[in-house]
């Protein structure tokens, strides 16, 4: 039995070493706003946060996360009131949607480690993050909206 | 077109069970094999008796805002603002297809152009029948009274009906019954657009 600390709390789960962050987190705990993409760390749909820097779930064995402070989309805000999430949606960035929780992940460390970051920072820190629908460009605008620059 | 009545389509949707239900028919090249079957329809506006107002989308949503523009189509005509309107997604049927590629899809910019007058048209029918409704219900004058905010008001005396109320009496024939459309300059949420229905979810 491991004892994970995630969004806040405590959670128990009874799963072996090596099996992915990714999956604990959705079929173990049951939280769904994490995405399963490629599987490869190829596309960032699966980005969490552990001590508050951004990892691929789904290549990340639970073992990785023992004793740090994981914490997903659903531990981001209580209510969808985190900056980056307002600015979200004032920017209507989603279309179908399955990739912006790991967007917006990824994002959140960046803001949090560079609150002002410069267009070449964003890039840098985005561009493991893949979107079929091809909404870059409003990804670009809400990050800085929220960042303020 | 196809040659179904008024009358058939309202025995239409008063098989429905108690709610209002207006139907489309897009001219489709499926036209022929449904012809024989029960009426089926490819948009269609229900109005329950508890107010809630239902669009069935043709389109198929994979983050292409089509869930958004078709809502906005609907209240335009329809007079609910569309953040009240609920979504149901249509089944797999041919008549559904989309009428500019052939089966049903979303794609190639068709999703508005295909809608704008069949899906207005199915919302301004249920509006008209609706005031009409209410004209009976009242026994005053159709062109006294007009539709806003999921109700039907009468001008002269400011008497009010929801939609909900109307449902039983507005799915039968009126003879004073007709359809027209508005007219976009005097329209409220298209112009402005309301924002992603959903997006929150995926935020």
């Amino acid at each position: 039995m491991k004892v994970l600390k995630i969004n806040g709390r405590e959670a128990k789960v009874d799963v072996p070493d090596d099996v992915p962050l990714l999956w604990v987190i959705r079929e173990e705990l049951g939280m769904c706003g994490t995405k399963l993409g490629c599987g490869m760390a190829l596309c960032g749909a699966c980005t969490v946060h552990l001590d508050g820097q951004p990892v691929r779930s789904c290549v990340t064995p639970v073992s990785a996360a023992g004793g740090k402070e994981i914490t997903t989309i659903e531990g981001l805000s209580l209510d969808g009131s985190h900056p980056l999430q307002q600015a979200w949606l004032k920017e209507n960035v989603p279309q179908c949607g399955y990739c912006q929780s790991g967007q917006i992940m990824q994002a959140a460390a960046l803001l949090k480690d560079k609150p002002k970051p410069t267009d070449e920072e964003i890039t840098a820190a985005m561009a493991g993050n893949l979107c079929r629908c091809g909404t870059y460009g409003r990804i670009r605008a809400a990050i800085k909206r929220a960042a303020g620059t | 077109m196809s040659g179904l009545s008024r009358r058939g389509l309202l025995q239409a949707g008063a098989a429905i069970g108690g709610g209002l239900t207006i139907g489309v028919w897009l001219p489709t090249g499926a036209d022929a094999a449904v012809r024989n079957k029960p009426f089926a329809p490819n948009a269609w506006i229900r109005v329950l008796p508890d107010d809630r107002v239902q669009f069935v989308l043709s389109p198929v949503e994979m983050g292409q805002g089509v869930v958004t523009s078709h809502a906005m189509l609907v209240a335009e005509e329809l007079m609910v603002a569309p953040q009240k309107l609920e979504c149901v997604f249509a089944e797999a049927n041919r008549a559904y297809d989309n009428p500019a590629i052939g089966y049903q899809v979303t794609g190639g910019s068709t999703s508005v152009k295909t809608a704008w007058l069949p899906l207005r048209t199915a919302a301004a029918t249920a509006r008209e029948m609706l005031i009409a409704a209410g004209a009976r219900t009242w026994q005053v004058d159709e062109d006294d009274c007009f539709a806003e905010e999921g109700a039907v008001v009468h001008r002269p005396t400011g008497r009010r009906l929801r939609y909900g109320a109307l449902t039983q009496n507005a799915a039968r024939p009126s003879p004073g019954w007709r359809t027209w459309s508005r007219s976009p300059p005097g329209w409220r949420w298209w112009p402005r657009g309301t924002g992603r229905r959903c997006a929150r979810r995926r935020c």
